[in-house]
């Protein structure tokens, strides 16, 4: 038995020879894995760290003008609501509609009568009468619903108009995030499918 | 020697010197395209690297998970690959990440018996095969790492030396030291020359 063997693998060795004879079956078999696109760590190095931070500065950005949004539209709303006036329309509901007997019916089931007796039945005659259920207390004056565009002045129409771009860029930044988080949730989970 | 003349040998000394260094080490190379993205150069690396990280896991944990911790090592090896400083040091740093993933295999599995390999084939040869790993497993890491590098994945001591970052003289002692206790573990004798 020889270290050359053991060592360069040059000569021989039975006995080394049979260990490794009967190892063998433990050798490798080489698959390289396959790599997700998208994985690569380049933070460390900061050759790429201002690319996850300029998504982040983005989400930021965008939470901030979403929520400016938001309070500036609430407060256009509210400066709406003051200078319109909208007189609210409740149309009574009723059960049934009034119909009133036809003139032969009446004559059907009841027989002629004299003039005071009639007077007298009048005097008690109920009729049904619509119902309302809800009646507002105060009446309706038309059914047109005024409604009118709000006043803006023109520092507030510019910036109404800005807020808009605003908007519409911000969307179209968190559309192009959000397509690429799901891009790499893909990656990852045809990955974990692939190692299953 | 004029200072120009000078500077101008030192850099041609330093250049040379680092040709010279990518020539012995052609992973530095390698791991350059892989940080500009060649998946290529991944493979080649996976090629130039995978025994030794299987040697390194085989050493600790059963068979049948092996091959997973393997993939997992070079994914993780590729996924940071840019905390790595030195690149001469790429085959220690992945040799560390496999001895990690090995100790953390263990921190999560569940606890079960391994069924013994003999009981599994139904071959002797294979059985004689699981006594042998058994033995060289519970000897210290230095030498089982060593000895199912050189007995398993057939590497010579240079390749271990080249892949681990060990020095030739210290894989050549464990290989030796190694071998002599395996040789008393198994039962089987013969004076080395």
């Amino acid at each position: 038995m020889s270290d050359e063997y053991l060592f360069e693998k040059q000569g021989s060795d039975g006995e080394i020879e049979k260990l490794e004879s009967l190892l063998s079956v433990y050798r490798i078999e080489p698959v390289v894995p396959k790599l997700p696109t998208a994985v690569l760590d380049k933070t460390l190095n900061g050759r790429f760290g201002w690319f996850k931070f300029s998504y982040g500065f983005a989400f930021a950005t965008a939470v901030l003008i979403f929520a400016a949004a938001v309070t500036t539209l609430q407060f256009l709303d509210r400066s709406a609501r003051e200078v319109t006036s909208i007189s609210p329309v409740e149309t009574p509901e009723i059960d049934r509609p009034f119909v009133a007997p036809s003139n032969a019916d009446q004559a059907a089931i009841d027989p002629p009568t004299t003039i005071n007796e009639t007077t007298a039945e009048i005097k008690n005659l109920t009729r049904p009468m619509p119902v309302a259920l809800h009646r507002s207390r105060k009446p309706a004056v038309n059914n047109v619903v005024a409604v009118k565009t709000p006043r803006l002045t023109k520092e507030e129409k510019y910036a109404y108009d800005q807020l808009k771009v605003a908007l519409w860029i911000t969307g179209s930044k968190l559309k192009v995030v959000q397509d690429t988080i799901d891009r790499v949730d893909d990656k990852r989970s045809e990955t974990a499918n692939e190692k299953r | 020697m004029p200072e120009g003349e000078l500077a101008q040998k030192i850099l041609m000394f330093s250049n040379a010197s680092a040709v010279e260094t990518v020539k012995l080490r052609p992973e530095i190379e390698l791991i350059e395209r892989v940080r500009n993205g060649d998946e290529e150069a991944f493979g080649e690396l996976y090629k130039m690297f995978a025994s030794m990280v299987h040697g390194v896991v085989l050493a600790r944990v059963p068979r049948d998970d092996v091959q997973d911790i393997v993939q997992d090592v070079f994914l993780a090896a590729y996924k940071n690959l840019n905390s790595l400083k030195d690149d001469s040091l790429f085959g220690a740093w992945l040799a560390k990440i496999a001895r990690n993933r090995a100790a953390e295999w263990y921190r999560t599995r569940k606890p079960t018996d391994e069924l013994d390999e003999s009981v599994r084939t139904g071959e002797n040869k294979h059985g004689e095969a699981a006594e042998v790993l058994r033995a060289i497993r519970s000897l210290s890491d230095a030498y089982s790492e060593t000895l199912i590098m050189r007995l398993v994945e057939g590497m010579t001591a240079k390749e271990i030396a080249e892949r681990t970052g060990l020095k030739p003289e210290s894989v050549r002692v464990n290989l030796h030291r190694g071998m002599e206790l395996l040789r008393q573990r198994l039962g089987i004798g013969g004076e080395r020359k």
